[in-house]
Order: C-alpha cells, then structure tokens, then sequence
C-alpha cells in the first residue's frame, strides 16, 4: 500500500483542499521550533472535527503510516517534526472556541485554538459584563501567542504564571482525543473530578505518542482587582536565586517569578520588545502579585522588603501600566531576541531546586565556554526552571553539535543536582537519550507497557520520548 | 501480612502474585472500605513500614512515608511556618499517602488543586513487586508519561504507595473564616474568597492573604460572624473534616459542573464545595450528578474502564492489589 493509495483516500476524508503532499507544500513542515532537528512529511493533512481526525489516524493506522500531530509547530523538543516521515495530522482547521462557560467557569476548544485567543475572547467578555472582574486562561507557555491548546496539552506546557495557577494539566477538566487505531474518545469534561484513573494527566504531557488531542475542556480563572509588578535588579545572580527562595518563604503568593541574566536583558534590549530594563544588571528578577488594590499593594510592599533584605540592588514597583506590559512582553519574547545576540541557540529546559540555582548557571557558563559558546539565561524562577539558551552560529562547522553536547551535559547535571531533564518543552527527540539519566528499566519498562497499550504498532509521533 | 520495610513489602507483594493471593493495602485505614467494594484475601498492613518524614526549608518540598498520619505531618510543618494546603473530609484519621492514593480533596482544592495536583514525586511497589519512583521532587516535571498522576487516585489498584514528595506552601499573613447563609454561586464567585464550604445550611468562605486583602474582601462579604487565626482553623478543619456525617452508613459524593449541582436534599446532612461542584451527601439519595456511593461500598460507574483495564494489566498482570475495585 502506498503514499499515493493513502493521499487519495485521505483526501476521501478531508476534501482535495485538507491534503499537502508535493515537495515543496511539505518542506514547510520538516521544523518546528527546534532548530536542530528537521524530518520531511510524506503528506500533511487537515481534518476539520475530532471523527475528520479519527477517519485520518484510522487510514495511516491502516497503511502503517507514521502519524505526527502538529498545531503551530512551536515545540522545543523537536516533538512537531516527522523524524521517521509519514503523516503530519494539522490542527490548524480545527480552530474554534466552542463554548465560554462563564457560570462553570470553564472553555471548550478545538485542539487548534491559539491558547492567547481565550484570553482575547474572555478579555472582550469582560467589557459585556463589568460587574464580574473578568477571567483569563492561566497556563501561558511564552509561545502563547502562537502556540495551540493542543500542542500545549501534548507537551503539559508550563509558562509565567504557573508558580501560582499550575501548568496545563491542572488545567484540565476534560478532553476529546483520537486514540489508535482511530477512535474518538471523550474523558471527563465539566465536571471537576472523574473518577478512576487520571487519563487527562496520562495523555497531556505524553507529546502525541498516546493519542491526538482534539478538543479539551479547559478551567478559567477569575481576575483579582489589582496586578502588580516588582522590579529588582542584581550585581550577582547567586542572590538573585537566593533573593527568590526568600520570597516564597515569606508567605507571599506570586503569580509569576521570573529572571533574566545579563545577556538575555541585552538580547530583549537590543529588539523591538525593549522594554529599559537595566543592561548592567547581572540579573533582573520580576515578580508580579495580584489581589483588592490594598491586598496587592501591601503584598507587593512586602515582596520589595523581602528583596531588598535578601540583597537586591535596586527595587521598584512599576507603577506605569504601559512600562508594566513592555516589562512583561520583553520577558516573554526573549527565545526570539536571542538573534541580537546571536544567529541561532539551543534552548535547554532543566528544572532544579532552586537553592542550587548558581551552581546550575556555573555549570551552563562552563559547559557552553569550554565549546566556545555563550549562554544566555531566563528562568521560571519560582519553579526553578532553567532556560539557557546556548548560542551558536550554523553556518560555522561543528557549532551546532557542540551547542547540542553542552545542552545535554547541562541536563545532566541538571539529574544530579536533584531535578529534572525537562520542566515544560517535553522529552521529544532531541531528549530522548536523557530520560535514562531520570528513570531505570523498571520505570522505563512501564512506560514503554502503556505505548504499547494505546499504540501497539508505534505509529504515534515514533522516535519520541524514548531512549 | 505486616511488612518491616520496602524490600520487605515487595517480596511480599511478588509473593502474593505467586500465591494468587489478593490483597487491600491500608495504612490509617479511614478510607478502605469506602468506594467500590474490594475482594481481598489478607489485609497489606502498612503501619510497620519505617516513618520518614522532612522538610526541605528552601525549596518547600515534603518528604513522608505514605503512612504518616496527615495531622501529624500538618502540625510538623506549622512549627516551620508551612502547611500542605488539603483539606479533605476526615483528615484527622488519614494517612498521607492514603490522602493521595484516593485523591481524597477538601475546598481548598478550588486555589491549590488536588493532593494528584500537589505531588511532585512517588515511591511505589507495583503489583508484579517492583520498587519505582515517579517524577521529581522540583515544582515542574515533564520528563516521560506522568505516571505518578496516575498512580495519585488510584485507589491503591495499581501499586502500593510508599513514600510521597509533595509540595508545601509557606503559611499566609492572615487567615479568617466568614460564617454567612448560603448564598448563589455568582455571589460567592465575586468575594473572591480562597475556598468555600457549605455545611448543613451554613456557609463557611475561607479567606487569606496580607492583612489588607483579607478585611478588603471580609467588608465585601458582611458576614454574621468572622474568626481569625488559629481559631478560624480549628473551625475549618471541623467543617472540612465532617467526621460526624461520614459516620453515617450511608455516604455520597455528587460532582457535577458547579453551576448544575443539585441543591442539598432536604434535612439530610451534608457538605458541599460550592465553587468545585461536589457535595457529600449522608443517608440521601441524590439526583441530577454523577453519584459516587462511598459508604457502603459499591461500584462506581466510570467511563473509559477499557483504557484503565489496560493500565491495571500493566501494573498489575496478577489482580493482587485492591481486584474489583478499579476498573
């Protein structure tokens, strides 16, 4: 049976206009957002509703095709690209907000729906009905403008404001997904709790190698009165790291906790994103609290006392609502104004306990400099997220490899310090050889059970996850 | 069967497979014969497991043995000014890992999630008396399937939970507890309050934060009666807690969209998370919500049992853990 037998049939499901499959239509799908891995689709294809998707899976399930999902293909961990061909299955079609249900404060959605685009919608809602304070969808990865519910769901996406409202996952109160050989599947949905075993929590995070996702049922969350930011700068970023911990111990609950070093306020200062954050700080610390205007100033008053006891340089609460948005905007465009400061990066994902904090920036600055590189760092800092961006120029030889060997010992150490080798962007393909470094043959064989138990021919996104 | 430590325990666990021996794991044992009936040969008594129980002060993560009585790792904590933020119906009398094996939550769940939410790592024995560990004991982890979610709610079906690693939250400035009627889900929606209770005709809205967020919020509520501090968390633990109407033979969990949850039914006792959408219910029947029976056991109807057969077979290929009760 071959491609052509399959694109005829497939275009059966989805109509002429829903099938890409000539050389240069397909090009366009080899990358995602991991610029170190590329992988060429034999077709690409767009169902427009869950049963489209399923009739898609059950036909490539049939033909033996690889199936790879994608949404808008932001994925850091090579977790969009077709490393073994076959079948991309798109979600861009299947982009409609089905439901805003304010009274049960939750939003049905197809898989393809931009995640900023509920926020869009709820903030437009907000000026319906001014009595309520209005809501918003708190899991906000920094590709939120981009970036798909489903893909977010796929990869259990985390982002700024998680330190306080949780990542994907808890947001999730039910999903529609396609699972082999080409079933729709409906699990929870509005309810709070479903019983038995947690199949939402299953399948987000496992990177489209159980299932599609095609539509979820998604919390949202209401809005306090008042937002604020606290600004601080650093001469050095062990305090910063320290500077951290102490905040959340004194009871304070931040919405967002985040830091950047010295080369990633120089990469967002020199963009268009600039937003005057200080260019001689060797680390700037956000933290942004919300409540009733009094509850949100005196918590942030006291963050700034906290800060400024733990060592900070300089400390502010930004009051200007447009400085406030640049600040913010700055942070989350920072993967992108890394061309500023260099051609191309590797963007690594580590989460550590956060007292190891500098210990874990030594080890990047070492591991990049021993190759010749730079490291550029952002973290979630409330999560002891790491994010060094490694940078290297592709079109110097050997540069990239050796970006990819220091992000990987960067990750194991990363193991060693007691953390993780992946806190949000997933395993995909450029990690795979790592998940042995977190669990032995008796974790790894159960995993590898529960792919066998909803993909018996390892056709779902192959090559990923796994060693 | 009583076993001295976790090699201990796996061994037996193996040896239960061998046997065809069925087994029910319990530790405090307030939530063993509640849900969906088990039929078990010999009970897996937990108790002589050895204790651990520690605090990592920077990074607020707990470690404790699965059999740690909740109260006692709540009062270890509040000496270090943290907590864990559950809240679940008889807390006093459970353990924590029994807390997260049943995925048993209180309104606090509303602002910090469920016990399946707050935990970041897990040490189990499978079913086939493997010893694993899932996750990391850092706030974010996406490293492989998550399967300690799994494990979380799993009614000690898949394995046995020996050692949890969850997170822990500094206490706040200010705690009060607003004693009011019973008031429409929008209205209590707009107080903003961080969990809320209805008991037997009265509800309990729990507020905290810096002073000034807690009277701000107190002044929109005009409540009969408000207590602060340490009292407020006796009473909440009380409410929370139900002890009194989980002594009923008869117990009932209705969950349903919190907007469609039916109203209590008349004279009966019961607790109801209004902002969650779940309400127990004590010796009433209860319609219009998907109806868990807690006490006395029975089965539960649940959907997708086909998905959850294939993950108790890979657990649990022999049926000793907990058989008949999931899926």
């Amino acid at each position: 049976m071959s491609i052509k037998s399959f694109v005829k049939k497939v275009k059966e499901v989805v109509g002429e206009e829903g099938v890409l499959h000539k050389e240069a239509d397909v090009l366009v799908y080899e990358q995602d957002g991991t610029l170190a891995v590329r992988g060429r689709a034999d077709v690409v294809v767009f169902p427009r509703d869950a049963e489209e998707m399923a009739k898609v899976v059950a036909l490539a399930y049939d033909y033996g095709v690889p199936i790879v999902g994608r949404g808008s293909g932001t994925s850091l961990s090579g977790g969009a690209v077709p490393v073994k061909g076959g079948v991309v299955v798109s979600t861009a079609r299947m982009n409609k907000i089905l439901e805003v249900d304010l009274d049960n404060e939750m939003a049905v959605v197809q898989a393809g729906v931009i995640n900023d685009w509920i926020n869009v919608y709820l903030s437009r809602l907000g000026y319906q009905y001014p009595i309520d304070l209005g809501y918003a969808y708190m899991a906000d990865p920094g590709s939120q403008r981009v970036s798909t519910i489903g893909g977010n769901v796929a990869h259990n996406s985390g982002g700024v404001k998680c330190f306080k409202y949780g990542v994907t996952v808890n947001q999730l109160r039910g999903l529609t997904v396609v699972i082999p050989p080409g079933e729709v599947r409906r699990i929870g949905g509005k309810a709070f709790e479903t019983p038995g075993y947690d199949l939402i929590g299953l399948i987000a995070g496992s990177e489209g190698t159980l299932a599609l996702v095609a539509e979820a049922v998604v919390r949202i969350t209401p809005l306090y009165e008042s937002t604020l930011t606290v600004l601080a700068t650093f001469k050095d970023l062990a305090t910063a790291g320290r500077a951290v911990s102490a905040v959340i111990a004194s009871g304070a609950m931040p919405v967002a906790v985040e830091l950047m070093d010295k080369l990633a306020i120089e990469a967002v200062e020199s963009g268009p994103y600039a937003a005057g954050l200080p260019r001689d700080a060797e680390a700037v610390l956000l933290i942004q609290v919300e409540g009733s205007p009094p509850g949100a100033r005196e918590e942030a008053e006291k963050v700034v006392r906290v800060l400024k006891e733990a060592g900070a340089h300089g400390v502010e609460i930004v009051e200007d609502p447009a400085r406030v948005a640049k600040i913010w905007a700055a942070r989350k465009q920072a993967f992108g104004a890394m061309g500023f400061v260099g051609p191309n990066y590797v963007v690594e994902d580590g989460t550590i306990p956060r007292k190891r904090l500098a210990e874990a920036l030594l080890i990047a600055k070492n591991a990049a400099a021993k190759r010749g590189l730079r490291v550029a760092n952002v973290f979630h800092a409330g999560d002891g997220n790491l994010h060094p961006l490694i940078l290297y120029d592709e079109r110097k030889p050997g540069e990239r490899e050796r970006a990819v060997e220091a992000g990987e010992e960067i990750l194991e150490a990363c193991v060693e310090l007691g953390g993780t080798i992946t806190g949000e962007h997933g395993v995909g393909y450029m990690k795979r050889r790592l998940l042995a470094k977190m669990y032995g043959e008796a974790e790894l064989g159960l995993m590898k059970a529960v792919k066998a138990a909803f993909d018996p021919r390892e056709l779902l996104n192959p090559g990923k996850i796994f060693p | 069967m009583r076993p001295r430590s976790v090699e201990e325990l796996a061994a037996a666990v193996a040896d239960a497979g061998r046997r065809g021996a069925r087994l029910l794991p319990v530790c405090m044992g307030s939530k063993a014969f509640m849900g969906p009936p088990v039929e078990y040969d010999e009970l897996l008594e937990l108790t002589s497991l050895p204790r651990e129980l520690e605090v990592d002060d920077e990074e607020f993560v707990l470690r404790a043995s699965a059999c740690t009585p909740a109260a006692e790792v709540q009062e270890y904590l509040t000496k270090r000014d943290k907590r864990l933020a559950l809240d679940p119906p008889l807390f006093e009398k459970s353990s924590v890992g029994g807390i997260v094996s049943t995925n048993f939550y209180g309104p606090l769940a509303y602002r910090y999630m469920t016990p399946r939410d707050q935990l970041l790592s897990v040490r189990a024995v499978t079913g086939e008396g493997k010893t694993v560990k899932f996750g990391a004991p850092v706030m974010k982890d996406v490293a492989g399937y998550n399967l300690k979610r799994v494990l979380a709610g799993s009614w000690g079906t898949l394995a046995v939970i020996t050692e949890v690693y969850m997170r822990v939250y500094a206490l706040p400035d200010t705690v009060a507890v607003a004693v009011t009627t019973p008031r429409p889900l929008g209205e209590v929606r707009r107080l903003l309050p961080t969990a809320a209770a209805e008991r037997n005709g009265v509800l309990y809205l729990r507020f905290e934060g810096v002073k000034s967020e807690v009277e701000y919020r107190l002044g929109k509520t005009k409540p009969a009666e408000v207590y602060y501090g340490a009292e407020a968390e006796r009473m909440w633990r009380s409410v929370t807690s139900a002890e009194d109407l989980f002594s009923h033979e008869v117990v009932l969990k209705a969950v349903a969209p919190p907007a469609q949850l039916p109203p209590p039914p008349r004279g009966a006792q019961y607790l109801r998370y209004p902002l969650l959408g779940v309400m127990f219910v004590a010796g009433a029947s209860v319609e219009g919500a998907a109806v868990y029976q807690l006490k006395p056991p029975a089965k539960w109807a649940l959907e997708n049992t086909d998905l959850m057969a294939r993950l108790k077979k890979i657990f649990d290929p022999r049926n000793v853990l907990s058989p008949g009760r999931f899926p």
